[in-house]
């Protein structure tokens, strides 16, 4: 009898326990999410193995739980990504959003990452690094030498998973291309940038009728 | 005769093979018309290259079918970007255009994209970013080294330069000897024996003793008189009696025996009168 009310009362005191470890773990998330690189999975695992002492079985209900929380107070929604190093999660918004402009991101890097990311839309598939730097020199983003700009795009940008910078071919004929990182498939829906892009030359977005039929399969 | 033949021809080819392969590395700059054309050309070139070899040559040369293939690799690599860029050129997407307009708006394509999580910004802001206070640095203590000793330590001898001191008194020992020896060999016991001193008649035994090891002199008992003589020996001689095994003799003498023999030689003064340090 006595044993029973004993695991019952383990039983409760586990579910406390692990709701301070969810609190901790949206907590965690959301203070991590600003910078908009990745969040490891392992990195969740320490700071809640630390600070909750949570036992490894549980992180990933934990995670679940969390997920549930960011979505219903804060629109949020995680996103798994499997990496080489482990599994990784990005935060996104749940639903479509009008946000405002964020005073914190700076606009010259912004315009360089949305120039980046539509150019490579309308190219139609990966982009070749010479052909970018053209582009966004002639856009005037980025100079023709800027060297330092240009780690912004294969480093900064890359690691947050809005672009993804690989190298094709070997030998002479190897070239590094640009696609979209998968953070800015989650974020970017393409038909709102073809029709930023209708919007821009006074088109209808059907004008660019390949795109038209990349982004209505997207949605 | 032939083989000769075929690996100059076999050169030929590679050399021609290597310059399909700089050619399709440059291509990339051209326009796409061009570079359609020309892979189909390099194609071509080393298909005939090819038939030009023939089965046995390849075995042959293998570096050709190495050759062979990076061209291969190189043109389907063009052929698939040549592809790939006729379907990118179907579509009415114009990137000056673009990038012209991008140049004259740039406050237009300042998106905030429609699921990007906005950027918390706390209301009241985090602390100042002032940078941390600098703490100055408590100075290391000093301590204060003993001054270590002087390093005890054998010296080291570079060169045995430094004859040992007793060496020098057998040199001198030598030099008398063989002055003293001009006018024939010398009696051992007039030589040695010093009427005055038993200590340095045991000297004089013990310097000599090393110049017979040496064999700088030699100590023959004279036939006649039944006596050990002395006599230096010249270097030309040393190498043979050292070789006969003969440097050795053996002398003991004690108190009683020195006077005796004091007496019996009628020694009334040394012979040896050395400079002793």
């Amino acid at each position: 009898m006595s044993q029973k009310r004993q695991s019952k009362n383990n039983e409760s005191l586990n579910n406390t326990d692990l709701k301070s470890a969810v609190k901790e773990c949206v907590r965690y998330l959301f203070c991590r999410e600003g910078s908009k690189i990745p969040i490891k999975r392992a990195e969740i695992l320490k700071h809640l193995q630390s600070v909750c002492e949570t036992p490894s079985n549980q992180v990933n209900n934990v995670i679940i739980e969390a997920n549930n929380v960011l979505k219903a107070v804060y629109g949020y929604k995680l996103i798994q990504v499997d990496a080489k190093s482990g599994v990784q999660y990005i935060v996104v918004l749940n639903e479509e959003c009008n946000s405002l402009h964020s005073t914190v991101t700076d606009p010259q890097q912004r315009r360089l990452l949305v120039a980046a990311l539509t150019h490579i839309y309308m190219s139609g598939g990966p982009v070749k690094e010479d052909d970018m730097w053209k582009f966004l020199a002639e856009a005037g983003l980025l100079e023709e030498n800027d060297y330092a700009g240009r780690k912004l795009l294969i480093n900064t940008m890359t690691r947050q998973m809005y672009l993804q910078y690989t190298k094709v071919g070997d030998g002479e004929l190897a070239r590094n291309v640009f696609e979209w990182g998968q953070r800015a498939i989650e974020e970017v829906p393409k038909m709102y940038l073809l029709k930023k892009m209708a919007d821009a030359f006074d088109k209808s977005p059907g004008h660019w009728c390949e795109q038209y039929k990349e982004a209505t399969e997207d949605t | 005769m032939s083989s000769q033949r075929s690996s100059v021809g076999s050169h030929n080819r590679k050399i021609r093979y290597r310059a399909l392969l700089e050619d399709l590395s440059t291509l990339e700059e051209a326009n796409d018309e061009q570079q359609v054309e020309r892979t189909a050309g390099a194609v071509k070139e080393v298909q005939s290259l090819l038939a030009e070899g023939g089965v046995e040559e390849r075995v042959k040369h293998p570096g050709e079918g190495y050759l062979d293939s990076r061209v291969l690799r190189a043109t389907s690599d063009l052929a698939l970007r040549c592809s790939e860029a006729v379907s990118g050129n179907v579509n009415t997407y114009d990137k000056h255009e673009l990038a012209t307009h991008i140049r004259e708006n740039p406050e237009f394509w300042e998106l905030v994209f429609p699921r990007e999580v906005p950027v918390v910004s706390s209301l009241f802001g985090t602390f100042a970013p002032t940078p941390p206070e600098q703490r100055a640095r408590k100075p290391r203590k000093r301590v204060e080294k003993q001054q270590t000793a002087a390093l005890k330590a054998p010296k080291t001898v570079d060169k045995l330069e430094q004859t040992e001191e007793g060496s020098e008194m057998v040199s001198r020992v030598y030099r008398f000897i063989s002055k003293a020896c001009r006018n024939g060999p010398l009696s051992y016991f007039r030589l040695v024996l010093d009427p005055d001193s038993f200590a340095r008649t045991v000297e004089n035994i013990y310097y000599v003793s090393f110049l017979v090891r040496d064999g700088m002199v030699a100590i023959d008992v004279d036939e006649e008189r039944g006596l050990p003589f002395i006599k230096p020996v010249p270097s030309s001689q040393r190498e043979e009696r050292n070789a006969a095994g003969e440097n050795q003799f053996i002398v003991s003498i004690d108190m009683a025996r020195w006077k005796e023999l004091v007496t019996a030689f009628k020694i009334h003064s040394p012979m040896m009168v050395l400079k002793r340090d």
